[in-house]
């Protein structure tokens, strides 16, 4: 695959503190790379560093090949972004705002009334067009705030939390988007806090902690840099004797018993047929249960794991 | 073009703003043609006279006494010398004359008939001098060669009559060009008001982080940018001072086209490039849009009111005076009050008014660059 952003060794200091370190990371052409981390992991300092917004200490960044620079224009004009703040005028209204941004990129008029009318599709705000910024809803400023960093086409596209406070039609609507512009033939780069989207539209995902990449992958691959097979959840009917708890703890391949009030929750570090193992047991041993259900660990586990916190954090 | 095409779409939702300051300026041009109606006819004021007439009342003292009324306004006053001098002490009156006991003989006689006369400290007491020695000079003439009492008194009657037409010669309109030089005065508040608050509103929007870096992203050049918006704020600025211009030819007509009119019009361009410069430095210093309005308020009324631009300089302190000489506006006023004065141009009426432009460029320019500077200095930090 055709490698559209090569970084090595970058390093970004603010006095004593490291805010990246060593970072080395490819981007291929077309795919979706997830940029996940805690807060104050690094990713926007990252990202700001690719872009040239921040000067970084030592490493290098190429973009297209090239090296980027602030007086890079040629990549410049191939790379879109997407901010996590909202970035528009309130004195310009939906389309001005789109029209402004594209015109950054594109002179032509006529090309641009074009691309602008396709970012209005994108992102579904046809029916506001005329509105002011101020008029919209917080998941419709978000889509606009994405307009404007999509408008001009680019090739390469950072979205830093574009789904942050929006309404759950609004952040289908947004990931729609971000589906179509992969689509479209865009790569994009993706930080978010949200596990569930990571793990919907991400190709790949490297994970960021104390600047540094503490993980990489795809999302299979990163599920099984941790020792968890599965979680199987247990509602139950009657309380749990003591007996009974150890026994199920002594059970294959257990190896995390979590008792709630009315349910258990095991933690299996493998095993293939734990399921119908434990369902064997709970029946001969005459325990009264609802439910029984088994889940397999998810990137936000992945992440626990990696990183000892939640990514909300 | 995109940024500057931007410019003035973001300024148009300002419109509200903008023209609320030149709704003032048609306000105080309203003003200033209703006022400051500089009159060229003048009438002659009469000086207060106390008259004590210790002589009778003969003819010769009744004519004297009816060309007093005629010159001056007599004031009834006890004769009573405390209640005299007390008047005369508290100028309600500006002189005392003393008619003597046996002033008629004295002068129908050829003898030495000069009257007391005391003399107050106000300006029209030397004018009251003025209105007796008039008289007297031609009633001792006329006495020399006529003896009838009555052929006295009508010849100095008509004598006295004789009088000469005064014409001023003035080749400017003192009326219009005062009121033309009132208009710019005026105007300094709202030519402040208006350039501070485009200027810095939009560079409040650009120079915003998020906005900046979007546009710092984009494959538009930084400078290209900012050039963009410089073009932007010097065609708003040219077009406020087009504005400004039409709207006083269209007050004071003609005289603007004299030079004294086109003066006062190269003066406010000289004044509308500073006022830009004090946008820019406000736009530089304050990033939130309520900060603006209170440092327009503070600068363009303020500046207004201690350069002399609603009060004339000559009813302010010294202090405030000399406060107002370290702010541009004073200067363009005092400009603006120079010009309507001058009559000749030549090397010595122009030299001031060059030297005050120059003053104000000079201000211009260290706003501008304090502006870069701290601008600069923002960047880095």
């Amino acid at each position: 695959m055709k490698k559209i952003i090569e970084i090595k060794n970058l390093t970004k200091k603010y006095k004593q503190l490291t805010a990246i370190d060593n970072l080395s990371f490819d981007v291929y052409e077309n795919e979706i790379l997830g940029l996940l981390g805690p807060n104050g992991s690094g990713k926007s300092t990252t990202i700001n560093s690719i872009l040239s917004l921040l000067n970084y200490d030592s490493g290098s960044i190429k973009i297209f090949n090239k090296e980027m620079s602030p007086e890079a224009y040629d990549i410049k004009s191939k790379i879109g972004v997407v901010f996590q703040d909202v970035a528009v005028f309130e004195e310009l209204t939906v389309i001005e705002n789109i029209d402004y941004f594209c015109g950054l990129y594109i002179n032509d008029k006529k090309i641009r009334k074009e691309y602008v009318k396709d970012a209005i599709d994108l992102v579904g705000l046809n029916e506001f067009i005329k509105f002011y910024p101020k008029q919209l809803s917080g998941g419709l400023l978000r889509r606009l705030n994405i307009a404007c960093g999509i408008a001009h086409k680019p090739k390469v596209i950072f979205l830093d939390e574009p789904t942050v406070a929006v309404d759950p039609q609004s952040r289908n609507s947004i990931l729609e988007g971000i589906k179509k512009l992969r689509e479209n033939g865009a790569t994009i780069i993706y930080t978010t806090h949200y596990m569930e989207e990571v793990e919907i539209i991400c190709d790949r995902i490297i994970i960021i902690d104390k600047g540094k990449i503490i993980a990489k992958g795809n999302k299979e691959e990163l599920k099984k840099l941790v020792n968890i097979e599965e979680k199987i959840t247990i509602e139950l009917l009657e309380k749990l004797s003591n007996v009974q708890k150890e026994k199920i703890i002594k059970l294959n391949h257990v190896v995390e018993f979590v008792e709630a009030e009315k349910s258990i929750v095991l933690t299996y570090s493998s095993g293939r047929k734990n399921l119908s193992d434990l369902i064997e047991f709970m029946n001969n041993s005459k325990i009264k249960y609802s439910r029984i259900y088994s889940e397999l660990p998810t990137l936000n586990d992945v992440f626990l794991e990696l990183t000892g916190k939640e990514l909300r954090d | 073009m995109i940024v500057f095409k931007n410019y003035f779409k973001i300024l148009n939702k300002h419109k509200g703003v903008i023209l609320l300051y030149v709704g003032i300026l048609l306000l105080f041009t309203l003003f200033s043609t209703q006022s400051n109606n500089n009159t060229q006819s003048f009438v002659a004021s009469k000086p207060n006279v106390a008259v004590i007439n210790n002589d009778s009342k003969t003819e010769i003292v009744n004519n004297l006494y009816r060309y007093l009324e005629e010159n001056t306004d007599i004031i009834d006053i006890e004769n009573n010398d405390s209640k005299l001098n007390d008047a005369l002490f508290y100028q309600e009156i500006d002189a005392i004359i003393y008619i003597y006991d046996g002033y008629t003989n004295d002068y129908l006689s050829n003898k030495e008939n000069n009257l007391n006369v005391k003399y107050g400290n106000t300006v029209y007491s030397s004018y009251v001098d003025m209105i007796l020695k008039r008289y007297f000079k031609i009633a001792d003439i006329v006495n020399d060669d006529v003896n009838s009492t009555d052929d006295i008194i009508s010849i100095i009657n008509n004598s006295l009559k004789n009088t000469t037409e005064v014409e001023i010669k003035n080749t400017l309109d003192v009326d219009t060009i005062s009121k033309a030089s009132y208009f710019f005065n005026y105007a300094n508040y709202s030519i402040l008001a208006i350039c501070i608050y485009s200027t810095a509103i939009i560079l409040i929007r650009f120079n915003n982080k998020k906005i900046k870096n979007r546009n710092n992203i984009s494959s538009k050049k930084s400078s290209s940018i900012t050039k963009e918006l410089y073009l932007g704020n010097l065609v708003f600025v040219l077009f406020v001072w087009l504005f400004v211009v039409a709207l006083s030819i269209f007050i004071n007509k003609d005289i603007m086209f004299t030079i004294n009119g086109m003066l006062l019009i190269v003066n406010s361009l000289v004044f509308m490039i500073c006022a830009l410069s004090v946008g820019f430095l406000i736009g530089i210093f304050f990033n939130n849009e309520s900060a603006i309005a209170a440092a327009v308020n503070i600068i363009a009324l303020g500046t207004s009111f201690i350069c002399g631009s609603f009060i004339p300089v000559e009813y302010l302190p010294n202090t405030v005076v000399a406060i107002s000489k370290v702010l541009p506006s004073y200067w363009f006023i005092q400009n603006n009050n120079l010009i309507k004065t001058i009559e000749v141009f030549n090397y010595n009426t122009i030299i001031p008014l060059i030297i005050n432009m120059f003053i104000i460029i000079i201000f211009a320019f260290s706003f501008f660059m304090m502006a870069v500077i701290y601008n600069k200095k923002r960047i880095k930090n």
